[in-house]
């Protein structure tokens, strides 16, 4: 039988890599991360997490 | 049909659910005030056995105070009330809850907003995250509830970025969405562990303690990782946070995956991106430092540099040439750092602030992202550039004569009269022309 994907996990896992690595570049200096950016990747990761957690719940 | 797990990033109590897409509440009991018949859920599997939440028990003798109010045999459910309602039913529907009058609740509503606004957050969070009595509490209900948590959210971290300005999300949302949070927490806990059992106070300071101690936890890990990024181990912190994305996509496979992953993870990855947007580091120690160079020679080459507190360099003493250039470096992660300079010095200054402001002589610019840049043209009087790095805090240059600073003198930052934004250019003591750039 077929797994089903667990697509809140996903997402936030996907989510959550992108912003790690964001906040990677920064710390070894290959991008300068500032509040200006910082704050639309934080709300956008997690309203990605809350988003696809309430879709996710919703599917049968 | 998926199976519980225990921990919801979504589900502040980390229990377990008792069941993940049915609501069992819907199929065994009708709303307290809606007055529909019980419904099974649609998303219950044929021949599974519906979970029973705790507070379906039977209740208890202490219970037939509140049973005679909601209705017997109706689940103990907090909700907003539609009886006692002054404003929207929170202090009612509390009061209903707990069996107190309603009247104490909104006693302590009040205190706490004169106390410094809380009340306000508190009462607005539990007008969000609280239900109506008789609302809708189905599985369908709450995603709904988390779909639009999320689109808002959605909204503006598209909005933050199209305007590159944070200031909405650290204005009030950053406090109403904590204080929210914490609201929502609280009430499935209560809600999670009321059993039909009447709530004793040694029950509430369970609760409370348990709630207290997650916080506290919570609290820890996000100072752990701030404090590990400041000292220089973010990159650690970063590689963290990608192996538990990476983690919480390889348990997508499983049926409701880990999502309480995603917790931890942004716990560790908010103060670390905090920390590194405004670039603090703790390079350079802790404490007051207090430099008085008697000549330009003294001035260290590498400037001056401290990792969290006050720092003070009066360069009164120095006598800086006349014509030419002295360049003063500063490096503060997180504090205050004061320049004292003599009246005859032209002090430009090309600083960075990633939240707070900083002040040269009566001019300033605050906020988040703060580039303060202030160029000007001498003739024959000694010019000072200070290069400041601020991470947290406020850099102050300030012409004081002798014996009129007492080290904790700080600006009226209000005398600035909008001096802050675009370019500018004005006549200034010792410079004879100066250039403002101010963007913050």
């Amino acid at each position: 039988m077929r797994e089903r994907i667990d697509i809140a996990s996903l997402v936030a896992g996907l989510v959550i890599i992108a912003l790690g690595t964001l906040l990677l570049l920064d710390r070894v200096d290959v991008l300068d991360l500032r509040f200006g950016w910082l704050v639309p990747a934080l709300a956008g990761t997690i309203g990605a997490i809350l988003l696809a957690g309430g879709l996710a719940n919703r599917s049968p | 049909m998926s199976t519980p797990t225990p921990g919801d990033p979504l589900d502040p109590t980390g229990d377990p659910e008792p069941v993940t897409s049915g609501d069992p509440l819907e199929a065994h009991a009708s709303d307290p005030g809606s007055g529909t018949a019980p419904e099974m859920a649609p998303d219950v599997e044929p021949g599974a056995v519906p979970d029973v939440e705790p507070d379906t028990a039977p209740e208890t003798e202490p219970m037939a105070a509140y049973s005679a109010a909601a209705g017997e045999g109706t689940p103990r459910r907090l909700t907003r009330s539609r009886s006692e309602r002054v404003f929207g039913g929170v202090a009612g529907g509390l009061g209903r809850y707990f069996d107190v009058d309603p009247v104490v609740f909104r006693i302590g509503f009040a205190a706490a907003t004169l106390a410094g606004g809380l009340g306000v957050f508190a009462y607005l969070a539990a007008l969000l995250f609280v239900p109506d009595e008789g609302a809708d509490r189905s599985p369908a209900g709450r995603s709904r509830l988390l779909t639009i948590a999320g689109a808002v959210v959605l909204s503006i971290a598209a909005l933050a970025a199209l305007d590159n300005g944070p200031g909405l999300f650290f204005g009030p949302l950053v406090p109403l969405a904590i204080l929210g949070g914490v609201g929502y927490g609280i009430y499935r806990a209560v809600r999670g562990r009321s059993d039909g059992r009447p709530v004793t106070f040694s029950r509430l300071a369970g609760w409370v303690g348990l709630g207290a101690g997650a916080m506290l936890a919570a609290f820890a890990l996000a100072f752990a990782s701030a404090w590990a990024t400041a000292e220089g181990s973010g990159a650690v912190i970063a590689a963290i946070v990608i192996a538990i994305g990476g983690l919480l996509v390889g348990s997508a496979t499983r049926s409701r995956g880990a999502r309480w992953l995603a917790l931890p993870a942004l716990l560790l990855a908010v103060p670390l991106g905090v920390v590194a947007a405004a670039d603090v580091s703790f390079d350079g120690g802790f404490g007051e430092r207090s430099y008085r160079p008697a000549s330009v020679a003294d001035l260290p080459r590498d400037g001056y540099r401290l990792g969290a507190g006050e720092l003070v360099v009066d360069l009164r003493d120095v006598d800086l040439p006349a014509g030419r250039e002295t360049v003063l470096d500063l490096r503060l992660g997180m504090g205050s750092a004061e320049v004292l300079v003599s009246e005859d010095v032209c002090v430009i200054t090309d600083t960075r602030v990633g939240g707070g402001y900083v002040n040269l002589r009566g001019r300033d610019s605050g906020g988040l992202d703060v580039d303060f840049l202030v160029r000007a043209d001498t003739n024959a009087a000694p010019r000072l550039l200070v290069r400041g790095d601020i991470g947290l805090g406020a850099l102050e240059i300030i012409d004081e004569p002798y014996g009129s600073f007492d080290g904790r003198r700080r600006f009226d930052r209000d005398g600035s009269d909008g001096f802050n934004f675009g370019d500018t250019t004005v006549e200034d003591g010792a410079c004879s022309r100066v250039e403002i750039a101010s963007a913050g």
